[in-house]
């Protein structure tokens, strides 16, 4: 039985006690003659009901999957699923170039970092980078000895397995505040489900095409930042996660130098919709304990921007893959956060830059800064890692 | 003796009833390995072990948010066999012969009933995650957090109520199609 619009409508408001007292007497003497309607509206009670008690099914399970995975955590490998296969190589790519750079250059480098930050009087943070690479060497190493060679040779493919659940898990906490959006590379998204694109098209767009390109931050509903190399200004997107959430959101400043595009993820036009992800204005508490910061910010509030590289570091992997394909791509140190994008390669070279920090003016909020680096966070508690696909819209 | 033992009768029913995450933090402790010892001698795996206990302990929630309801049992016990049954049925069900079932003692009946209102449910919980945004949100919002239109439509910046109405009838139908495929 297929409740209509109009029933619906009066359902909900007699069952929320929003009808007056004329409209509620005149619901309840239809409900006594009209045989019909007396079904539809005990049918949608009964399927109101039961949804409601989907809906608790669904926070109870996250609950208890959020107890298993602190009281048993995986240990065993895991098969990886083919949409993420290319994510995690990539993510698993980038991890070993880290390694490389701990074992390697990363000591020298890693003064530089600290130089050129006390240079910029910017020490609180030159300090923080010192620190916590320092520790984070110790743990590399650690975790290095445990990866095992697979029987193909590849320690990519082995790393990349270890990694998945880690790093890919996505967080289903409605009301969590801070996302870090990594989307997949163009590659992984031939298996795109077809419910999606009806789901795109059910919101009045037309899927232009399938592409997913680059790593970015997903910041509730502020703005989303990722690699764009070919997006216009004011071009629209979906962004969707592998639970098949889907978000829309318009280019609104480009940084062209990086390729770099800011999208913002409030509702901009009568076609797109909001993000439904609620976030708190945290203006006043830049940079406190964490390392990425989250304003509320609407488009038309966005003045100017640019962004900057406070540290740099060059990897070189041995990488059997296409290393043009791994441009934009998300690079996690093995803790699975998320240190940098990958913004240029050569043939078997890949240069990342694990930190930027992008200021934006903002109208009445001034100049704010967004210090995109996750090192210092041990765990992934606060940023959890979503895979997200970037859908270009045509409008 | 562990503390779920221990924790029985009103105490463990009313920390259940409130989801306390200590209190069931402790018990999944306690249940998941006998569970997943359990499923995996009897052609499952340590993923149905995971679905089976979390299903097992809604239907133990559900339960006890019964208040003619007495557990008469440990709280640890009551679950393990609620899941116990419950793959038991998915057993039959999958047409394992009943003759390859380990049978162990302990067994929480569960009416054929409930089972049935449990599978629709699943299935609804099942197309809740696959409905994508932002129905899921206004879906919960609505149902779940009985959140008014006005106010949903204000959660997602929509331009008044009428919109947010539109899209919730969308949605529920979207979640009811999906929910049947």
């Amino acid at each position: 039985m297929r409740v209509s619009k109009e029933n619906m409508v009066l359902f909900d408001a007699y069952l929320a006690h929003e009808l007056s007292k004329s409209q509620k007497n005149e619901f309840l003497d239809r409900l006594e003659r009209d045989t019909d309607f007396k079904a539809e509206f005990e049918h949608y009670q009964k399927e109101s009901a039961e949804l409601n008690e989907a809906i608790e099914l669904n926070e109870f399970k996250n609950q208890l999957k959020g107890i298993h995975q602190k009281t048993f955590p995986p240990k065993k490998l895991f098969l990886l699923r083919p949409n993420f296969i290319i994510a995690t190589s990539i993510a698993a790519v980038v991890v070993l170039g880290i390694f490389m750079l701990n074992n390697s250059n990363f000591s020298s480098s890693n003064d530089n970092m600290a130089l050129e930050e006390s240079q910029g009087n910017e020490d609180d943070i030159a300090y923080t980078i010192e620190e916590e690479t320092t520790e984070e060497m110790v743990e590399a190493s650690e975790y290095e000895n445990n990866i095992t060679p697979s029987e193909n040779g590849s320690e990519v493919e082995q790393y990349s397995e270890k990694k998945e659940l880690d790093s890919f898990e996505l967080n289903s906490i409605f009301d969590s505040a801070q996302f870090i959006g990594i989307s997949y590379s163009i590659q992984a998204l031939v298996g795109l489900d077809t419910d999606v694109l009806e789901e795109v098209k059910e919101f009045n767009n037309d899927l232009l095409s399938k592409k997913g390109i680059a790593s970015g931050f997903f910041v509730g509903e502020g703005i989303f930042i990722s690699y764009l190399p070919n997006a216009d200004l004011g071009q629209q997107f979906a962004l969707r996660n592998k639970d098949n959430g889907l978000l829309f959101a318009q280019v609104v400043l480009q940084l062209k130098q990086e390729r770099i595009s800011i999208l913002s993820t409030e509702r901009t036009s009568g076609t797109t919709n909001g993000s439904p992800i609620n976030f708190d204005d945290k203006s006043s508490n830049a940079f406190k304990g964490q390392n990425i910061y989250f304003p509320k910010i609407n488009s038309n509030q966005i003045i100017s921007g640019n962004i900057s590289l406070i540290t740099s570091g060059r990897i070189i992997v041995n990488s059997k893959s296409n290393s043009s394909e791994l441009i934009g791509s998300p690079a996690f140190n093995e803790f699975g956060e998320l240190v940098g994008f990958i913004v240029d390669s050569k043939l078997n070279e890949i240069e990342l830059i694990p930190t930027h920090k992008l200021k934006l003016h903002i109208e009445n909020k001034g100049i704010l800064e967004f210090l995109f680096k996750s090192q210092t966070e041990r765990s992934i508690e606060n940023y959890k890692a979503i895979i997200w696909e970037i859908i270009p819209l045509k409008m | 003796m562990s503390k779920v033992t221990q924790t029985i009768g009103v105490t463990a029913v009313e920390l259940l009833r409130q989801r306390d995450e200590v209190f069931l933090t402790t018990c999944y402790k306690e249940v998941y390995p006998m569970i997943e010892s359990f499923i995996i001698k009897n052609s499952g795996t340590s993923i149905d072990a995971q679905d089976i206990t979390q299903d097992a302990f809604y239907l133990a929630l559900k339960k006890v948010q019964d208040p003619t309801f007495e557990l008469t049992s440990k709280t640890s016990t009551f679950i393990v066999g609620i899941a116990r049954n419950l793959w038991l049925k998915q057993l039959t069900k999958k047409g394992i012969s009943i003759t390859q079932f380990q049978a162990e003692q302990e067994f929480e009946e569960l009416p054929e009933s409930e089972l049935q209102t449990f599978t629709r449910i699943k299935k609804l919980e099942h197309a809740f995650v696959k409905l994508g945004e932002p129905c899921t949100t206004i879906i919960k919002q609505f149902y779940y957090f009985k959140k008014s239109m006005q106010e949903i439509a204000d959660m997602l910046h929509y331009t008044n109520a009428e919109n947010a109405k539109n899209q919730k009838y969308k949605c529920f139908n979207r979640l009811k199609k999906i929910a049947t495929e």
